[in-house]
């Protein structure tokens, strides 16, 4: 009994003597820098924000649509003919905080007669960065304007981009039956 | 009474007092007082900048930049702050044509011990690719010389010797192994400074394509400076 006390007492004082000169060895003095960081990003924000189908052809039916995100236009075409020419403007506005890069426009058939794709051409063309804020001057005999720009074609926040396509179809297209179809306009922006 | 008992007490006192007179010796005693003054560890941020803190438009374009090396979902640690992956590799850089983002960088005393602790870095209007310097110069104000041991990256603690090694930290706020932020950490460690030296270094920092629009990243870098006998960089070369 005596032997275990005293075996206690001595593990005792030395884990004692242990903690005690290890909080001497610990207890350095030291100071914290701190550096804080904080990003805010910014916005990419490029809309279809005016658009007008220009049409020269008087029996033909048109009709359009904006996507909810205003990135996509839908027109839809009936009663067309061999060689029909038609003109679709948008307008592309930088609502964003970040300059964008407008590096293409696609044009695609969604539905269609059949036998027209391979008779359907298109052609862009591209104006700006432009101050423009309608396309009540845009008429379709006086197309396309001169002076167009080149791709890419970099506007900043706030600025605008005029984009003309004109459509059409080969006017050696001897296809039978009604002549419909639906495109879907999409621009391709970078930033 | 019996006088043998009478007899017994004056002699102990007599016995007493000579003792007494015995011990009464001349003696003077000498003082030691010892006063530790101990001195202070105390470090400053002296200064912090970046080099793009004007607000646009101006006329110096931004910088873009495009790190060498891309970490994968291994080398992504959690630390309780975000993910963090530290690797090698460098970052290539170019002039842009335009001006769009900015940053600021101010320092705050944020103890109230008259020092400032603590470097706050904000970059405005951040876009995939959006590069800037951080520059940092601190000082040590106290009267011990100071190592700086770690920095401390979001929670992940980096010697000096895993700085040389891999000095890109990609940070990565939502854990899919797609780090928004990336900072490549120049060193600040290891030298001794003395009470009254500064030493400076300076950061780089991207904004990686992950990024979301609109979204806010928050960084955090600490800086641990120790007494220089009980660095871990002490003795060292």
């Amino acid at each position: 009994m005596k032997n275990s006390t005293y075996y206690a007492c001595t593990i005792l004082a030395v884990v004692l003597l242990f903690v005690v000169l290890s909080n001497v060895a610990y207890a350095m003095w030291s100071e914290t820098l701190h550096v804080n960081m904080k990003m805010s990003m910014g916005e990419f924000d490029t809309r279809i924000c005016c658009y007008k189908v220009l049409t020269c052809c008087r029996h033909c039916n048109v009709t359009s649509q904006l996507s909810d995100n205003s990135k996509a236009l839908f027109v839809s075409f009936e009663n067309l003919h061999p060689g029909w020419i038609e003109w679709v403007a948008l307008i592309i506005c930088n609502k964003g905080t970040l300059p964008a890069e407008l590096i293409g426009t696609s044009v695609t058939i969604v539905e269609a007669s059949d036998g027209i794709e391979d008779h359907f051409h298109y052609e862009v063309h591209y104006y700006g960065p432009l101050r423009i804020h309608d396309l009540k001057n845009i008429r379709c005999c006086r197309l396309p304007l001169p002076f167009n720009s080149s791709l890419p074609l970099q506007f900043d926040p706030g600025q605008k981009v005029l984009v003309l396509i004109e459509l059409h179809i080969d006017a050696l297209y001897h296809g039978e039956g009604e002549l419909n179809t639906v495109f879907a306009i999409r621009t391709s922006l970078w930033h | 009474m019996n006088l043998k008992k009478l007899l017994v007490l004056p002699i102990f006192l007599i016995l007493i007092s000579s003792m007494s007179v015995a011990l009464a010796m001349w003696s003077e005693t000498l003082k030691i007082n010892v006063t530790v003054n101990t001195g202070e560890v105390d470090v400053e941020i002296v200064r912090a900048y970046v080099d793009d803190d004007i607000p646009p438009p101006t006329i110096k374009p931004d910088y873009n930049g495009t790190p060498n090396a891309w970490p994968n979902c291994t080398n992504f640690n959690y630390t309780g702050e975000g993910w963090v992956a530290v690797i090698k590799g460098d970052i290539d850089f170019e002039e842009l044509d335009k001006d769009v983002a900015w940053a600021e960088a101010w320092t705050e005393d944020t103890d109230g011990d008259g020092d400032n602790d603590t470097a706050y870095v904000k970059i405005h209007n951040g876009y995939p690719g959006y590069m800037v310097w951080l520059s940092l110069e601190v000082d040590n104000v106290g009267t011990i010389p100071i190592f700086i041991d770690y920095y401390v990256v979001n929670g992940t603690t980096l010697t000096k010797e895993e700085i040389e090694e891999n000095n890109l930290v990609f940070l990565d706020a939502n854990g899919n192994c797609e780090p928004e932020v990336l900072i490549q950490l120049y060193n600040l460690l290891g030298e001794q400074i003395d009470p009254g030296q500064g030493r400076e270094s300076s950061w780089r920092i991207v904004v990686l394509q992950p990024a979301s629009e609109n979204s806010e990243y928050v960084i955090s870098v600490k800086l641990v400076a120790v007494q220089w006998n009980e660095s871990i960089y002490y003795g060292k070369k």
